[in-house]
């Protein structure tokens, strides 16, 4: 009896050690997010077109397509992808409906861009972590049990970042002529809308054991299928797309690459959310913003020719929002919390009449023990995505512009540090479930 | 009186289909995608 005890005592507190370490990786996650979200303005940066906003997020997304599928067949296989699918075969609808609103979002922002300039339009639709955080705690019963002090840590951590954000905002926007037009407004605000509702799909997906990867894969059907629908209305049929992505040839490759970054900066929001929950990985991946401004004002030299205000509001903005981060990510979810995110989960399971050991193990990050092995589709799929960038690469334009190297190399390296530690402990820890 | 008790279909689980369909977790993203793609029309 006394041994069942200990055991007991010992299998509860390796699974507290397990729930502690999954937050830790979340945490790494949702900071490495922020780095690739804010670094995939880059390429985009490096174009200055005259383009449809249509045509630019069509050409974006067609890089997220190919990233999307080319990505977790070199990670799990497209094996793995449709084992998930058959343990849970409801979820590609909510894949896809995700997609829909990521794609509808993002045409969204182009136009707020346009007409507000991207440094008023960036805080605006980073709304999206306080709707996460909504649909967080009324849907999936996050930071309930989380006591005072968790509260505290994520709500004022968030208000820091947000406040943090509409500094550099600010800071930006006294060195650019812009007229906060209406219509810019309502379209940033309504990017935060959709991007924090898609949301609810994702941690939906998690809490049901599904492999991020695998959901990515299904989402982005939806993404390409939504926005060729726009484009395809929009700009005229199909015949002016395509006379449209003909003429943009020589820029296709920065905008490729553009999505193609962005997908690994939401592979591992999609991790944060899994092992943090929407309210706290959402603000994390948020400090793109962070990342944006850096690479703007140091690497692009935005900073030359600023007023020292500016330049005080931008360090001050930035100082905010990396409390505000530090704040949210020290803030882990305890036992008791956790708990009422397994009755989430436990919800879902009856729901859909899941298997309740698939549900509780990958909540857990812990894989089925099965090895999926790489099969000629999936060389196929890297060997096609590999073969798209080179052929687009080989026609681009480089543009002419005058960037400080050093701080190019520098936060390169810092991205590339972030990526590989969060791939290592996704893999040691995970294996990336 | 004794015959076999009828309760048995209802205690059966819904079917996949129509847990989908009163699933609010569906309704919500569903209801902001129209929305959205309004939004996006006015904008543009």
């Amino acid at each position: 009896m006394g041994q069942l005890t200990t055991a007991t005592i010992s299998s509860e507190a390796a699974s507290s050690q397990r729930i502690r370490t999954l937050q830790r990786l979340g945490v790494l996650c949702g900071i490495a997010a922020g780095a690739w979200l804010g670094a995939a303005e880059v390429p985009t940066k490096l174009v200055s077109t005259g383009l449809s906003p249509f045509l630019i997020s069509f050409l974006m997304v067609l890089g997220v397509f190919i990233g999307r599928w080319s990505l977790p067949a070199v990670a799990r296989g497209t094996s793995g992808i449709r084992a998930d699918i058959r343990q849970a075969p409801h979820l590609v609808l909510w894949a896809i409906l995700a997609g829909c609103l990521w794609s509808v979002a993002n045409t969204l922002t182009i136009f707020a861009i346009r007409d507000l300039g991207l440094s008023i339009a960036f805080p605006l639709w980073n709304t999206n972590a306080l709707i996460g955080i909504l649909w967080g705690v009324l849907f999936f019963h996050e930071l309930k049990n989380a006591g005072w002090a968790r509260w505290m840590a994520v709500g004022g951590g968030t208000a820091l970042m947000f406040i943090g954000g509409m500094m550099l905002a600010r800071a930006s926007a006294s060195q650019i002529s812009s007229q906060a037009a209406t219509k810019g407004i309502i379209a940033a605000l309504g990017a935060g809308l959709l991007w924090g509702t898609m949301y609810i799909p994702y941690r939906k997906a998690y809490l049901s054991g599904m492999n991020p990867l695998s959901f990515v894969s299904f989402f982005t059907v939806g993404e390409l299928g939504m926005m060729s629908a726009l484009a395809v209305v929009y700009l005229g049929g199909f015949r002016a797309l395509w006379q449209q992505v003909a003429g943009a040839r020589h820029l296709l490759f920065w905008f490729l690459a553009a999505g193609f970054v962005w997908v690994l900066g939401d592979i591992f929001q999609q991790y944060a959310v899994k092992y943090i929950g929407v309210s706290r990985g959402i603000p994390l991946s948020n400090s793109n913003q962070l990342w944006g401004l850096l690479w703007g004002a140091l690497a692009f030299r935005e900073f030359h020719g600023w007023s020292h205000s500016a330049v005080s509001s931008a360090v001050y903005g930035s100082l905010l929002m990396t409390c505000g981060l530090a704040g949210i990510g020290l803030s882990v979810a305890g036992e008791s919390e956790y708990n009422r995110w397994r009755k989430a989960a436990e919800r879902e399971q009856k729901r859909y009449s899941l298997d309740a050991d698939f549900v509780a193990s990958r909540l857990e990050g812990k894989s089925d023990g099965t090895t999926h092995r790489r099969r000629w589709l999936d060389w196929l799929l890297v060997a096609i995505a590999t073969a798209i960038f080179v052929w687009s690469g080989l026609q681009a334009d480089w543009p002419a512009m005058d960037l400080n190297w050093p701080v190019v190399y520098v936060l390169i390296c810092a991205g590339i540090g972030l990526f590989a530690a969060a791939v290592i402990r996704l893999w040691r820890l995970t294996r990336f479930n | 009186v004794n015959g076999p008790k009828t309760t048995r279909l209802s205690e059966e689980p819904p079917s996949v289909l129509s847990s989908i369909i009163s699933d609010i977790h569906l309704w919500v993203p569903t209801l902001v995608l129209i929305a959205g793609v309004v939004v996006l029309r006015w904008v543009s």
